[in-house]
């Protein structure tokens, strides 16, 4: 039996809400499963999804939040990975070509912007789910988000530069070792997330300068050897999604 | 006050009762509903209710295939739910008994 489209969305909303609002896993996919049976039979019925969930979805949903309890274990044991992976993303690449500097304002505020950008998406993650954004809007929201995070960073790295002295520069030995526990922290979250992502941005990010810390190559051209090699990884990362996701749809609908 | 707004309260003890008269699945559930003349509520409404009923270790449930399409989720009366299903009748007899009582007597 073959969903429609307005249910499939109902149910990806209903999960990516209740996710985002720190539920257990394993309760989201018992209620979703349930629903998910349920609408098929309503469809091949002749019903349609307000038959089930009432005339507002956005109530509905919020009725199931109601019953489940939050899994503040679960989100206890996912902060440290996050945070993890967001320093691996900051630190490999300057301990990499052993450019790795602290002072006292990227120390305070890389964090703090951190935790902003991710209180953000948490933040529009459950909003969209609950009032079915178009997808124009979304992407409005998410690039909106990204360009303010880049612009901070780009900021404070220049206020840096200028007015702030760094207190601490690893040596070349010490630069290595983190750029080392950088990677492990890649591969440990892709083997935890099951997910290749962690994997494969950062060799494209970090995997040309690592390179060429070996090679002798001219500053101009180490340049423009890495923006493309993260370039054209890119395109090919969004393709290969694109089509998965194609997929995917054309499985389900 | 709207219908459904008026069955929020005893749905609760409604679906205990349908549960109690054999294992029994979500769809199935509204089907059986609907046999009664409980139109008002949309079929949805009934997750989050089975869902409170098997927190409070009233109802159990199971996973069974079904002959076409996903598994299904079968509900059983606990003990517990047994009796709370006693309870509810009772309190629901004296309260109709009171309404309809008040309700003649205007006419």
């Amino acid at each position: 039996m073959i969903l429609t489209k307005e249910s499939v969305e109902f149910i990806a909303n209903l999960k990516l809400y209740l996710m985002t609002s720190g539920k257990n896993d394993d309760e989201i996919n018992a209620i979703v499963e349930e629903l998910r049976a349920h609408l098929e039979e309503a469809e091949s019925r002749g019903k349609n999804i307000r038959s089930v969930t009432g005339d507002s979805p956005e109530a509905y949903m919020a009725s199931i939040r109601s019953e489940m309890e939050t899994d503040f274990s679960g989100i206890a044991k996912m902060m440290p990975m996050f945070i993890l992976l967001l320093l691996a993303y900051f630190l490999t690449g300057p301990a990499i070509r052993g450019e790795l500097s602290f002072s006292i304002l990227t120390f305070i505020t890389y964090p703090l912007i951190a935790f902003l950008g991710i209180g953000a998406y948490l933040y529009f993650f459950r909003k969209m789910s609950v009032k079915q954004w178009s997808t124009k809007r979304e992407i409005a929201v998410f690039m909106g988000i990204q360009f303010t995070i880049v612009l901070l960073f780009a900021a404070l790295m220049f206020v840096d530069i200028f007015f702030f002295e760094p207190f601490y520069i690893p040596s070349r030995d010490i630069a290595w070792i983190i750029a080392a526990a950088g990677i492990a922290v890649f591969i440990v979250s892709a083997l935890w997330s099951k997910s290749w992502i962690t994997i494969v941005l950062p060799l494209l990010l970090f995997g040309p300068d690592f390179a060429m810390q070996f090679i002798e190559v001219g500053q101009t051209r180490q340049l423009i050897i890495s923006t493309s090699v993260l370039y054209t990884g890119l395109v090919l990362i969004f393709t290969v999604l694109f089509f998965q996701n194609k997929k995917q749809n054309s499985h389900n609908s | 006050m709207s219908s459904s707004q008026m069955l929020k309260g005893v749905l609760e003890g409604c679906l205990l009762a349908i549960i109690e008269k054999g294992e029994t699945y979500g769809y199935e559930m509204i089907e059986k509903l609907e046999l009664y003349g409980f139109t008002m509520i949309s079929e949805g409404s009934i997750y989050p209710v089975l869902m409170r009923l098997q927190k409070e270790g009233l109802v159990d449930s199971v996973m069974k295939d079904s002959p076409n399409g996903p598994k299904r989720k079968y509900y059983t009366l606990t003990l517990a739910g047994h009796e709370e299903y006693q309870e509810f009748k009772a309190r629901w007899q004296a309260m109709s008994d009171s309404v309809n009582r008040l309700l003649k007597e205007e006419a």
